[in-house]
């Protein structure tokens, strides 16, 4: 145990003379002011809608109902020309034009072209259903809540786990490599072979000290944003069992290259390829396998169900359980890997 | 002179040949450019999911003309798959009476368009006044593949960066400047030699990315002059990564920063109103972002596009020109 202090100490103290600890918290702050001053609560990403009704005696009611509907989403223009030319200038727009001809309210949606036809369909449903409500025309059902105390959480809350995971869990998986191939050059890891340290002293010297940055940044903006309203026993133990599995993948990838630039490569590459992630974490409607698949799924979800409890709890130490096996599994892995390797460091 | 690069460019390309590290900086975004080609379909759908008893096929049926159906044998199987993390509601049927579960943290609305989704099933027959048509003005680009192939774009400009960067400190790790410097190679040869790679694989990848993206029905010659001005900023990348860091962690650290305008950038681009976009214009990304859109969306001029481009060179000249004396001290 002293051997690891003393490792600990020693890699602590080289970390603390790097600017890296700065970056860490300027990471943190910057998040933090940018989450309080340029994010409001009720920002969405959906794209507006292009609007033209007619001005028809007969569309009153219907103009005023799709205004009130769309309010702060929709772009009213004059003419169906300006709403074509709209819909050309700005590739996310989608269009909607109105008119009375035959006695029936014809509705154009008009659409970019590379949208599914689910879309459409969907836009179908909710014009056609206000008119058939309109008609009295109902359905008899009953709706059931799972969790009766799921809220839906605002993007601005849901920004805060995308944060968590990428900056204060996987912190260690980009730098860790550095440290390695820099006491690779400097034989220092050789050394460490034939000193009584052992390799798993190491390993988790490595852990431990990536596990203080992780924790210095996710605390600091985990109460800063969010004040004592979650489950700090579920945060904090969310961010140990990430981070740790951040920095034994970055070590573990590191082990396999000569060179800092190859791991750097790859580390690069992973990072970008299970970032992709968020987008289904944003939007849950959109889950591929694959993307479910990635370690970085499951993480964000914990974080915002420790964040913003809705009644999952199981989930959240299913993930802890989960990673820490894991972890155990990566630690005793990485631990034969460089005792493997450490003579052709 | 141009021998000299040449020979400096050789033995980069020896080095980074040992663990086919080129190979990887080449081929890496290709293959998520690949990846990304098979979501983007999915991910221009309504986004619906719904669960289902696979007994009630009509309603199977119906529904998968809204999003994606999962089919389940019992309403307990079906229950556990709406807890779990995903968007999924469930709908059953049983004489004539909806029951409909959600798991309490849906998209708000979600309800009213479940509503829609039934009234269109139970009343298909019933005449209303109200029709509806779908027309499209032809433009078949999502904003995901126009997003991701950016996105993609600028992670070659950090890989470009950092294949010359990375170099660099390479050379100061092994010691190797000092002789370098007792060369005939001059400052300004090294520094060519140094970005070549930074400059020309950055721009080759984006071209590929593309063409796999399917975005070829573009002026080809506004991509390649924003592309190459874009070059520019990897090779400050490289020059920042590299001269300015002794060690590699700090190497490793400062690549971490220029992910932060990257990510920056794209966020902002696409969460900021037009009225706020003036925000972003300190950064050369957003000015890489603002052209490469343009060109693929087809609303590209070549006054604009050289305009973009001259910023952008520009910047990186003036950061250049900033570190001027720190790179001159780095050399010697």
């Amino acid at each position: 145990m002293k051997a690891l202090l003393t490792t600990f100490k020693k890699d602590m103290k080289l970390s603390l003379r790097s600017f890296y600890i700065y970056l860490v918290l300027l990471f943190a702050i910057l998040f933090v002011v940018i989450m309080l001053f340029a994010v409001n609560d009720e920002t969405e990403l959906s794209s507006p809608f292009v609007i033209y009704v007619e001005d028809q005696e007969e569309l009153k009611d219907f103009s005023s109902a799709l205004s009130e509907d769309a309010q702060g989403s929709a772009i009213v223009v004059n003419s169906r020309e300006e709403l074509i030319a709209s819909l050309e200038d700005d590739y996310t727009l989608k269009g909607l034009y109105v008119n009375y001809e035959n006695d029936k309210v014809n509705i154009e949606f008009v659409q970019q072209g590379y949208e599914d036809d689910s879309i459409s369909k969907m836009l179908e449903a909710e014009m056609l259903g206000k008119a058939r409500s309109d008609m009295g025309l109902t359905i008899d059902k009953e709706v059931t809540l799972l969790r009766e105390n799921a809220e839906k959480v605002p993007l601005k809350g849901l920004l805060i786990p995308i944060f968590l995971v990428m900056e204060s869990a996987l912190m260690g998986m980009l730098l860790v490599a550095a440290y390695v191939f820099m006491e690779k050059q400097e034989g220092s890891i050789r050394a460490y072979s034939v000193s009584p340290g052992k390799v798993w002293h190491y390993l988790a010297s490595k852990i431990l000290m990536f596990l203080v940055f992780g924790l210095l940044s996710a605390l600091f903006v985990v109460f800063t944003l969010r004040g004592f309203d979650f489950n700090f026993l579920q945060v904090l133990l969310l961010t140990i069992v990430f981070n740790i599995f951040g920095t034994l993948l970055g070590l573990i990838i590191s082990v396999f290259f000569d060179s800092l630039q190859g791991a750097m490569v790859w580390i690069v590459v992973i990072a970008a390829v299970i970032g992709v992630s968020t987008v289904s974490y944003i939007n849950p409607s959109f889950s591929p396998r694959v993307v479910t698949l990635m370690p970085t799924y499951p993480m964000q979800f914990a974080f915002k169900e420790a964040l913003f409890p809705a009644g999952d709890t199981a989930y959240v130490w299913n993930n802890i359980l989960g990673f820490s096996a894991v972890n155990i599994i990566l630690f005793f892995f990485g631990t034969w890997l460089y005792k493997k390797r450490i003579s052709t460091f | 002179m141009i021998k000299r690069i040449i020979t400096v460019i050789k033995r980069d390309l020896i080095s980074n040949m040992r663990d086919a590290m080129i190979l990887y900086i080449i081929l890496a975004p290709l293959l998520i450019a690949l990846l990304l080609n098979t979501f983007i379909p999915s991910a221009n759908s309504a986004s619906f999911q719904f669960a289902a008893l696979e007994e009630d096929t009509k309603l199977v049926r119906h529904l998968s003309d809204y999003g994606k159906v999962e089919a389940f044998s019992s309403v307990e199987d079906m229950k556990s798959r709406i807890e779990k993390s995903d968007d999924i509601g469930g709908i059953i049927r049983e004489n004539g009476k909806y029951s409909i579960i959600f798991e309490g943290n849906e998209a708000e609305g979600i309800d009213t368009a479940y509503d829609n989704i039934l009234l269109s099933f139970e009343y298909a027959d019933t005449e209303i006044p109200v029709s509806f048509r779908v027309t499209e003005i032809g433009w078949e680009i999502s904003q995901v593949a126009l997003i991701g192939s950016i996105s993609l774009i600028m992670l070659c400009m950090v890989l470009g960066g950092m294949l010359s960067g990375l170099n660099i400190v390479e050379e100061r790790q092994m010691k190797t400047m000092r002789a370098i410097k007792v060369s005939p190679l001059t400052n300004a040869e090294f520094i060519i030699a140094k970005g070549i790679p930074g400059l020309v694989i950055p721009l080759l990848q984006s071209i590929l990315i593309l063409i796999i993206l399917g975005l070829t029905q573009i002026n080809w010659g506004m991509a390649v002059v924003i592309i190459t001005a874009s070059s520019f900023i990897s090779l400050i990348i490289g020059f920042l990564v590299g001269i300015l860091n002794d060690d590699p962690l700090t190497a490793a650290a400062s690549l971490k920063v220029v992910m932060l305008p990257i990510s920056v950038t794209i966020v902002g681009a696409i969460l900021l109103s037009d009225k706020l976009q003036f925000l972003l214009y300190w950064s050369p990304f957003y000015w890489q972002y603002v052209g490469i859109s343009e060109i693929i969306t087809k609303t590209a001029s070549w006054s604009g596009i050289l305009l973009y481009s001259g910023i952008i060179i520009g910047m990186t000249g003036l950061v250049y020109g900033i570190l001027h004396n720190r790179l001159k001290r780095s050399f010697s």
